[in-house]
Formats: structure tokens, C-alpha cells, sequence
């Protein structure tokens, strides 16, 4: 088998062990990215649990399809299914380029390979890919649904060009997007965008019900996807299948050639591109800055919003302003500040629809809606505070600050962020449902909102784990179990107790009716707040100095990054 | 009193003893190189003399000050460039040695006119503006430096403050040196160009496998490793450590006969 290999490699005129050594590298590299960070394999096992069925449900439907479906729909699927892998592993690979070396052409460019070798390894390569596995049933499916059809050796020649055109494709869009991929932009966009999509699934799944209402049956049948479909690569390939099945052999294999053609193209493009980028040359790159040699003078005036926040601590405003710069330039940070504003906006457009059909929102739920949200968006934004200092941390350590003023200015810009949306929701509450009971809500959700912050001060400096600024993931930690123990058990009871004095006189208020208890309690939140606040800080700024050297050896990475 | 007391010091990690029982002392004023191959413990000695490592046994003491008893007011004192630079990548290099400058105390205007004059000072102000995540390894030093003397501290710890930066950064950094030398602030610094050691300090200490195994002038090194009063920092530097007759066998007797 090896011999019959190597003489398969040598009539393409390719280096056989040195494919070889090419594969081997990338199934290491895959392998070990597991093996160094066990958290991606968690990853990759609930994803196998959560998209794998569906890769089976959506296969075996297609499969059926082929089998029964009447008329023009097996190939239109058959369309469809092809383009619709084309297209997905065309974006893929640039989604998941951080995540994997072996992705990294330009990586191998200062060794002597030729670009056969390379272009072959890549085009391999993605057999030994996990994603690969997750397209593979859908040629099952294929196989299986066209194997009794007259057709099925061009079903089959059709299959086997729809994959070619699927890694081609995604190679050269990978190439072409080199210095795009590794600038720092493009990374933090996308971490941002890929997580937000997840969170927006609410408004999509809404404006696809809508679609689905305003087209009826017969629109559905009218509809036929090859039309434009055949006109993309793999498309065309399908669009020779349903020539074939007419018994117009002539122009299916026109159809076939133009497929064929487009690959051609596509490879021989990837190709170029590479030598390109072997001598450094690379499209798609942002366009750097221009070199400006303007020299800011010095400013010893403070800007507008400094001199708003002059009632604080300097060491306090700084620390403050700082946090607020990090939780929106960091992007994973930035993700979390941003969907503190799309579950309340969530809330409100689901509110609007009931609104809209009639209902109403009972007030006891409101009443509880905004502190409950409030303790939640303080939960997941000071959580892990001194570990999401990042590698700025030692720094920040090395300072002679009183700690206390750390964690004020901290705690402070978390609330801020908190607060902001909610008082948002809360103003748009009280007018789209007219209902008052929103501000006694909101009221409450300022000192509540504080007293959970509170807790996770004190918590900081018990639990801190690692946070790579630079992960393409919203949370990427290192902590270990008793971190995740205490972070997702201990801290939100701890927080509830905090709470409670408040929680619990609104609850009674609203479910008893006592609108004299629930603005009592409404009234005393925010200086509640601010007492179990200012203690906290004060007791964790005390705390800290003793247990610092343990933090920086908690939140270090434990290997260069 | 000594600007930097280590009595003792020692850090063990797992079954590997980095630190080994070291003890230091270096006057105010001084400039004390501190010299070793790599994984000698020299980076472990600075974190655990600045505060940021605790020993496992020993003490430290800056000007006086037990850093372990009295961390903030020990800290005052110190500025330290460390081993990763430890920066915040997503300030700009103005925003961040202005933060650093106002978390030592200074008032708003001192943070801000001692920032600007750094930051020319370090030829960084036309990148001043930059996130620190898009700066090179060299623009990234002399942010950490400038952020680090920004107080004025009486002892500074470097540590590797010329690794990976260009000829021309490393000169802005040594003359920022030289006049802290001059105006008496004590500098510890570890560092693997022997060429600057040689020029810049006054002692130096030379550790090895987490032991201290010589410490003194130039000269003095030369005499205790025997290697004649005009040998170079570099040949000194190998006797005391034993690299020289390691490197000799392992470049003739053992492999690599295909290079021949």
C-alpha cells in the first residue's frame, strides 16, 4: 500500500515523504492543540453532541429527499446540499484559523517546498480535519440516495467535484486573507461578531418565522433554487445530474466542463497567490495607519469626562476610566458589555409583541425582572475581577495604591456598565406598557445591582484564574475546579444573601400587593448598595496585600503564549 | 542600609530548587549586574526582591523596607521592569504610563506632563497613540521603562531590559540609565549582553543553578576566575559558571561531526 502510494506521489511528481512529514505535522498540531488546551476538546465534544445530530438529522432528510421526493426537488437538494457545503467551508476555515495551526500556510513558506507539495498537503490535510467529518454524511447521503438512479456516476463525478471545490475553495480564500487573518482587527471583530450572532438568535429566529408566514405554499413550489445555484461551481455540477436525467448528455457534460473549469481556475489561482505570499506579498491586508509625524504637545488639562469625575479618588478615576477602556477594547470583554444590552433589548422586543397581541406583563414580574437581570449582569461582569486585569496585572500589583481604590474604580465601571441598559429598559418599559411599577424596579436594581458587585469584590481575591486577552473565545480560563465551584455555586448564593434585604421585601411587596413595603425597599436599595459596597472594597483592599503573590501565580498562563 | 537586601533566599518549584539560599546585598547608588545562563533563577531572585513571587524561605528588604511585611510602602519606592513587561495591550503607550505614573501617586498634572517627556525621551511619540498590542518588541520596552521610572524611584529592578530591542532603542534606554545612575538611583539589572554589563555596572553578581557563585567588581570576578586582568566580561562570565569547558566538549568530542 505505501509502495502503491509513493508511486502514486511520484508520477504527480510530488516528494513522498515529505507529504508524509506534511500530514504528520498537521495531525500532531491538530492532536496537541487538544492535548495543551483540554477546554477546545471540551469544545469540540459538546459540539459533536449539539451540531452532530442535526449534521444527521439534515443528512437523513436529504437522503429521504432523494429517495421519494417527486419531480425536480432531489437535484435541486442535491444543489443546494453542495453549495450550501461549498459556502460554509469557504468561511470556516477563516473563523477557525486562530484555533488551528495547521491552517498556517505561510508558516511552511521558508522551507524548500515546491507549491505542488504544498497545494497536495493543504488538499489532504483537510481529511485529517475535524470538521471534514461533519460533510460526510451528507456524501453519504448522496451515495445512498442516488445509488439506484440512472444518473448516479454523475451524481458521483458531481460529489467528488463539489469536495474538490469545497477545500480548493477554502484554501485559496484562506491564502488570500492571510495578512487580513492575522491582524489584530480582523481577530477582534470576529470574536465579537461570531459570539453576538450566537446571542442574536432570538431576532433571527423571529424574522425567519415572519418570512416563513408571508410566503405561502405555492410560492414554496414555485421556487427553483437551480436557477441560480447551477451558475456557481459546485451547482453546476448538479445542474449535469438533472441534464442527464432529461437525457441531454451534450449539455451535461458542458455543465460538467464548466465545473471542471472552475476548479482549474480556483487551484491554479491558489497556487499564484502562493508564490505571491512567498515572497511576502499578501491581499486583503488592512491598510496601516499613515506614518504621521504630528507630535502631540503636552496637556496638563484633563479631558471633559475627567473633570466629571473629579469627586473621585485621582488613583480611583484612573483605575475607573481604565476599565472602561479595557471592557470595550477587549474584546471578549466587549462581548460581555454588549450583551448586558441585548438581553434587556431582548426582553423589550418581547414585551413589544405582547404588548402588540394584547397580553400584558403582570407587575410582580416586572417588579423582580430588573434587580434579578441587575444581580446577573453584575455576576458575569465582575466575576474573576483581578484575573481579567490580564498580563497587566503584576503591573497594577507592583503599585503602591491602597487596594481599596482598585477595586472602587473597578466595581464602579461594572456597575455603570450594569446599569446603563437596564435603566434604558427600564424608561422604555414605563412607556411602551405604561407600567409605573418599572421605576420602583429600577430603583431597586441600582443598590442591588451594587451588592452583588460587592460580593464579587471580596470574592477576587479568594478566586482568580488566567484570561488570555488574545483567545478567540468569550472565556477562555484556566482555572480549575474549585475556581469554577466557587465562581458558579458559592458566589451567586452569596450573592442572593446579599441581596436578599432587598429582594425579599420587593417580592413580598409585589406578590402581597403592599406598595408601601416595595417602595420602602426600593428607597433603601441604592444606599444599602452603597454601604455593602464601600465595605467590601475596604475589607478586599485589606485583604489583598497578604494573598497578591498567590493571584499573579493563580492568573499566570502556564506557558508562554 | 543597602538599597536591596536578600537574606536567604530561596524558591522551590516542585522538586526543582530555583532559588538556592541566596544572599545579596547591594549599596545605594549602585549599578549591580546580575548575570546567569538561562533558568539560572535570575528572573525568580527579581520577582521574589520586588514582591511579586513569594520565597519559600528568606526575606527581602528595599531600602530597608521587609518587602513581604510591608509590600505598598516597599513598593513606593521601587520601579521594575520585568521579565514580560507585564502591559496593558489594550491602553494606548501614552494612556498606559500615565495610568502607571498616577498609580504611584502622581497628581493629575504630574502624570500627564512626566508621560509626555517620557514618552519623548523614548522617541515614542508618534506611536503614542497605538494600542500597546500593536507595538514592536523594542517600542514595548521603552513603554514598560518609561513606565517604570515615571515616579522616580530610588531602586529600579530591569530585568533583561535589552533583549530583542534594536541598536537604536538600546541606546535611548542606556542613556535613560546612565542619568539614573547619575542621580544616585540604585539599579539592579540582569542582563544577557555581558558588552553592557561591562560598560554599565558598577558590581556584578554572577548566579548559576539558583546559587549565588561570585559577586563583585569586574576586576575582582577576573581575579577569582583567574582568567588575567584584561579578559572580557564574556570569558570571566564562563569560567565562573563552568560553560567554558562544558561548550568545549560538547562542540569536539560529542557529534555534529558532520559540520566538519
Amino acid at each position: 500500500m505505501a509502495g502503491l502510494r509513493q508511486q502514486a506521489a511520484q508520477y504527480l511528481g510530488l516528494d513522498y515523504i515529505r507529504i508524509r512529514t506534511l500530514l504528520a505535522l498537521r495531525r500532531k498540531l491538530m492532536v496537541r492543540q487538544f492535548m495543551r488546551q483540554p477546554g477546545q476538546l471540551g469544545g469540540i465534544i459538546v459540539m459533536l453532541v449539539t451540531l452532530g445530530p442535526l449534521v444527521l438529522i439534515l443528512a437523513g432528510m436529504s437522503a429521504f429527499v432523494y429517495l421519494t421526493a417527486p419531480g425536480i426537488w432531489p437535484v435541486n437538494v442535491l444543489a443546494l446540499v453542495l453549495v450550501g457545503l461549498w459556502l460554509v467551508w469557504i468561511v470556516l476555515p477563516l473563523l477557525a484559523f486562530r484555533m488551528n495551526e495547521g491552517l498556517d500556510m505561510e508558516r511552511l513558506l521558508i522551507y524548500p517546498l515546491r507549491s505542488r507539495e504544498l497545494v497536495a498537503s493543504a488538499l489532504l490535510g483537510t481529511l485529517i480535519d475535524w470538521p471534514t467529518y461533519f460533510t460526510l454524511p451528507f456524501f453519504l447521503a448522496i451515495l445512498i440516495g442516488w445509488f439506484t438512479s440512472p444518473a448516479f456516476w454523475v451524481v458521483l463525478l458531481a460529489a467528488v467535484l463539489g469536495y474538490l471545490h469545497m477545500m480548493a475553495a477554502s484554501q485559496l480564500a484562506l491564502t488570500a486573507s492571510t495578512g487580513l487573518l492575522r491582524s489584530r482587527r480582523f481577530r477582534d471583530i470576529a470574536i465579537v461578531v461570531a459570539s453576538l450572532a450566537g446571542s442574536s438568535c432570538y431576532f433571527v429566529t423571529q424574522g425567519l418565522q415572519a418570512a416563513a408566514r408571508s410566503l405561502g405554499v405555492e410560492t414554496l413550489q414555485s421556487v427553483r433554487p437551480m436557477f441560480f445555484l447551477q451558475w456557481l461551481p459546485p451547482g453546476a455540477g448538479a445542474r449535469s445530474v438533472e441534464l442527464v436525467l432529461a437525457g441531454d448528455w451534450p449539455q451535461a457534460l458542458l455543465w460538467l466542463l464548466y465545473s471542471l473549469a472552475w476548479l482549474a481556475a480556483c487551484v491554479w489561482a491558489w497556487w499564484s497567490l502562493l508564490q505571491r505570499v512567498t515572497t511576502g506579498v499578501t491581499i486583503w491586508q488592512p491598510r496601516a495607519a499613515p506614518a504621521t509625524r504630528k507630535v502631540r504637545l503636552a496637556s496638563t488639562r484633563p479631558s471633559s469626562s475627567e473633570s466629571l469625575l473629579r469627586w473621585l479618588d485621582p488613583c480611583t478615576r484612573q483605575m475607573f476610566i481604565k476599565e472602561l477602556r479595557a471592557m470595550w477594547r477587549i474584546p471578549q470583554r466587549r462581548i460581555g458589555a454588549l450583551q448586558s444590552i441585548i438581553s434587556p433589548l431582548v426582553l423589550l422586543f418581547f414585551f413589544g409583541m405582547n404588548g402588540r397581541a394584547g397580553g400584558s406583563v403582570p407587575s410582580t414580574w416586572v417588579s423582580l425582572m430588573l434587580p434579578g437581570l441587575a444581580l446577573f449582569s453584575a455576576w458575569s461582569g465582575s466575576m474573576n475581577m483581578l484575573g481579567m486585569e490580564g498580563r497587566g496585572l503584576p503591573t497594577l500589583l507592583l503599585s503602591p495604591v491602597p487596594r481599596r481604590h482598585l477595586f472602587t474604580g473597578k466595581g464602579l465601571a461594572i456597575w455603570l456598565v450594569t446599569v446603563t441598559p437596564l435603566t434604558i429598559l427600564a424608561g422604555a418599559f414605563t412607556l411602551v406598557a405604561r407600567n409605573p411599577s418599572a421605576i420602583v424596579s429600577w430603583l431597586a436594581m441600582l443598590g442591588v445591582a451594587l451588592a452583588g458587585i460587592a460580593v464579587n469584590i471580596v470574592a477576587a481575591v479568594y478566586l482568580a484564574w488566567p484570561f488570555d486577552e488574545e483567545s478567540t473565545r468569550r472565556q477562555n480560563t484556566g482555572g480549575g475546579c474549585a475556581s469554577a465551584l466557587g465562581q458558579v455555586v458559592l458566589v451567586p448564593l452569596a450573592m442572593l444573601v446579599a441581596g436578599a434585604p432587598i429582594l425579599l421585601p420587593l417580592s413580598l411587596g409585589a406578590f402581597l400587593n403592599l406598595q408601601w413595603l416595595q417602595t420602602g425597599a426600593a428607597l433603601a436599595s441604592l444606599p444599602y448598595g452603597i454601604i455593602l459596597f464601600v465595605f467590601a472594597a475596604t475589607q478586599a483592599g485589606q485583604l489583598l496585600p497578604a494573598r497578591e503573590a498567590e493571584i499573579i501565580e493563580a492568573t499566570r498562563w502556564p506557558s508562554p503564549r | 542600609m543597602f538599597a536591596i537586601e536578600a537574606v536567604d533566599l530561596s524558591r522551590q518549584f516542585g522538586a526543582r530548587l530555583a532559588v538556592d539560599h541566596l544572599t545579596l546585598n547591594v549599596a545605594e547608588g549602585e549599578f549591580f549586574g546580575f548575570l546567569g545562563p538561562n533558568g539560572a533563577g535570575k528572573s525568580t531572585t527579581i520577582k521574589m526582591l520586588v514582591g511579586l513571587l513569594r520565597p519559600t524561605t528568606g526575606r527581602a528588604r528595599i531600602t530597608g523596607i521587609d518587602i513581604w511585611q510591608q509590600p505598598l510602602a516597599a513598593k513606593q519606592v521601587i520601579g521594575v521592569l520585568p521579565e514580560g513587561l507585564n502591559l496593558y495591550e489594550r491602553l494606548t503607550g501614552r494612556e498606559f504610563v500615565r495610568f502607571v505614573g498616577t498609580m504611584y501617586g502622581l497628581d493629575d498634572t504630574q502624570a500627564r506632563t512626566r508621560t509626555d517627556e517620557l514618552l519623548v525621551l523614548m522617541d515614542l511619540e508618534n506611536d503614542a497613540d497605538k494600542l500597546v498590542v500593536d507595538y514592536s518588541q523594542g517600542m514595548r520596552k521603552k513603554t514598560a521603562l518609561a513606565a517604570a521610572i515615571i515616579h522616580t524611584p530610588r531602586v529600579l529592578f530591569l530585568d533583561e531590559p535589552f533583549e530583542g530591542v534594536d541598536a537604536i532603542s538600546g541606546r535611548a534606554i542606556r542613556n535613560v540609565l546612565q542619568r539614573l545612575r547619575e542621580r544616585g538611583t540604585t539599579i539592579f539589572f540582569s542582563s544577557h549582553i555581558l558588552e553592557v554589563v561591562e560598560r554599565l555596572c558598577t558590581r556584578v553578581g554572577v548566579i548559576a543553578q539558583g546559587r549565588l557563585v561570585a559577586e563583585g567588581t569586574i576586576d575582582e570576578l577576573r581575579q577569582l576566575a583567574q582568567t588575567g586582568a584584561h579578559a572580557s566580561l564574556e570569558e570571566v562570565f564562563l569560567r565562573t559558571v563552568g560553560a567554558d569547558q562544558a561548550n568545549g566538549a560538547n562542540s569536539g568530542e560529542r557529534g555534529l561531526a558532520w559540520l566538519d
